[in-house]
């Protein structure tokens, strides 16, 4: 049984990553109206919300089979509390899942509309270093970081993100050069 | 994140009334004076449905002969149609009964009209919620991604567990271990006849071989040293030094945890990683290997006892 924990760590975290990444990818397709006609944006925006939601859930999942796994040694404040003492490896994963549960809460929450509009922006813009420190967190303590399979989904989550965050960089310059020119 | 604005927000609830409108309101009102020409009615406002929340109707009485016209200077009738709660819903003006209950009616058949989208668009005809009941769009693009995640995460976790079956054959072989052992150094084989003293050995199990220079009297002479066996809850580790030049040049490991398949597979990983960076320490101040807490600790452990024996052969204290 010790080792489906293993097993089990690895695919919720795995799991937990894509998610993430497909979160990021629905918000910024949204945010830049690259939505296209067939569906509406508040189809997008649900679906939005749902993944990132999912995504915390698939976390707490990871956190709860990795501390149900006793061959890593966390103790339950290892969970929330990064440390050198279980290395940073693992540090980086629980600074992650705090960046992603001050992105995702107050949206389930209803804080965000209590919030100011920049004031959410920011807060929303976390998501970006969760998501890198997720791939630092995969990378340095995952079972599987040495194998060619990572390194390739790896680069496919990178190139999938890489398609809407030029789409909204693009969308944003040309907001800011319109209101120089008016 | 979303930039859409809630159309509540942006008119403040209420429909803005048609400027035309408000005149005829106006009018109606008696606020101008009775001779004064009226605009032309506006047909098609009574059954307006561009808002969501609120509309704003109105209907046209029938022209009236002049002089019964001036002798009714009072409100003539208006319909206030909205989505409100009933109190608020619908303020009806007539002048007499048969009028209002035709604006009635015609309240009656807006109502009817929103509760189906008219509209173009993929959802044409369909019905839309009523209002004050949530409406929850994706819900079949949510089901069906928790049942992906579900199903992804089921089938991850079957296939680490069928590659680990399919590798209970990995054995160390000829000095390296069997398997993706990536980084440098070198993982020698469990060293079945190794000794748990921290003897300082040479490479055949002699004394160290090589002397360093007379002025350099405090560096450790060039040799191999094997260190102590350390033992964890999922076996031994046992590591030797390789000293070239008076520096730690390698580390070869002797033993490590084999006992399943797990064992192995972390340790082709973090081994190789805690060599180098041993030897890029050149010691044991360095840091571990996450997913490898245990292995960790006895190679430092244990590289120690080896870095221990070969300053003692070399004669250096502290």
């Amino acid at each position: 049984m010790s080792s489906w924990w293993w097993y089990l760590s690895r695919a919720t975290g795995i799991v937990a990553a894509v998610l993430a990444v497909a979160s990021l990818v629905w918000g910024l397709f949204f945010s830049s109206r690259n939505t296209g006609n067939k569906l509406k944006p508040n189809w997008w925006l649900a679906l939005h919300n749902w993944l990132g939601g999912l995504t915390l859930a698939f976390i707490g999942l990871h956190m709860f089979v990795s501390f149900l796994d006793t061959t890593y040694g966390l103790r339950f404040i290892d969970l929330f509390v990064p440390s050198g003492k279980v290395g940073w490896a693992i540090g980086w994963g629980v600074v992650a899942t705090w960046l992603f549960a001050i992105v995702v809460l107050p949206s389930m929450a209803r804080i965000r509309r209590r919030l100011p509009r920049k004031a959410w922006h920011v807060v929303h813009l976390l998501s970006i270093p969760a998501i890198i420190l997720t791939g630092v967190h995969a990378y340095q303590s995952g079972s599987d970081s040495a194998s060619a399979l990572f390194t390739k989904g790896l680069a496919l989550l990178v190139g999938i993100s890489m398609y809407p965050i030029t789409i909204r960089l693009i969308g944003l310059a040309q907001a800011r050069r319109r209101a120089a020119a008016a | 994140m979303s930039n859409h604005k809630n159309p509540k927000q942006q008119t403040g609830g209420r429909q803005p009334i048609d400027p035309l409108l408000a005149q005829r309101l106006e009018q109606l009102g008696g606020r101008r004076p009775t001779g004064s020409p009226l605009p032309p009615p506006t047909p098609g406002t009574a059954a307006r449905s561009d808002g969501a929340r609120s509309q704003v109707a109105t209907k046209q009485a029938p022209p009236r002969p002049a002089a019964r016209q001036q002798s009714s200077a009072k409100p003539q009738h208006v319909a206030v149609i909205s989505t409100e709660p009933p109190s608020k819903r619908i303020r009806i003006q007539g002048t007499h009964a048969g009028q209002t209950e035709k604006l009635q009616a015609a309240a009656a058949r807006a109502a009817a009209a929103r509760a189906t989208k008219g509209g173009g668009g993929v959802n044409r005809g369909k019905a839309v919620p009523p209002t004050g009941r949530k409406n929850k769009p994706a819900t079949a693009s949510k089901i069906a991604s928790l049942a992906v995640s579900i199903a992804t995460t089921a089938a991850l976790a079957g296939l680490f567990a069928r590659n680990d079956s399919s590798t209970q054959t990995v054995t160390l072989t000829g000095g390296t271990a069997a398997g993706n052992g990536t980084a440098n150094g070198n993982v020698a084989g469990t060293g079945t006849g190794a000794t748990q003293s921290s003897v300082a050995t040479g490479p055949a199990g002699a004394t160290p071989t090589t002397a360093t220079a007379a002025g350099a009297a405090r560096t450790i002479k060039d040799g191999t040293y094997v260190g102590k066996t350390e033992y964890n809850r999922f076996g031994a580790v046992q590591v030797q030094a390789v000293y070239g030049g008076g520096k730690l040049t390698d580390v070869q490991i002797l033993q490590y945890e084999d006992g399943d398949n797990r064992s192995i597979r972390i340790n082709q990983i973090a081994l190789p990683r805690l060599i180098q960076r041993a030897v890029a320490a050149q010691g044991t101040q360095i840091d571990g290997v996450s997913g490898a807490t245990y292995t960790t600790r006895s190679y430092v452990k244990t590289l120690q006892s080896a870095i221990d024996a070969a300053k003692q052969a070399s004669g250096i204290t502290g």
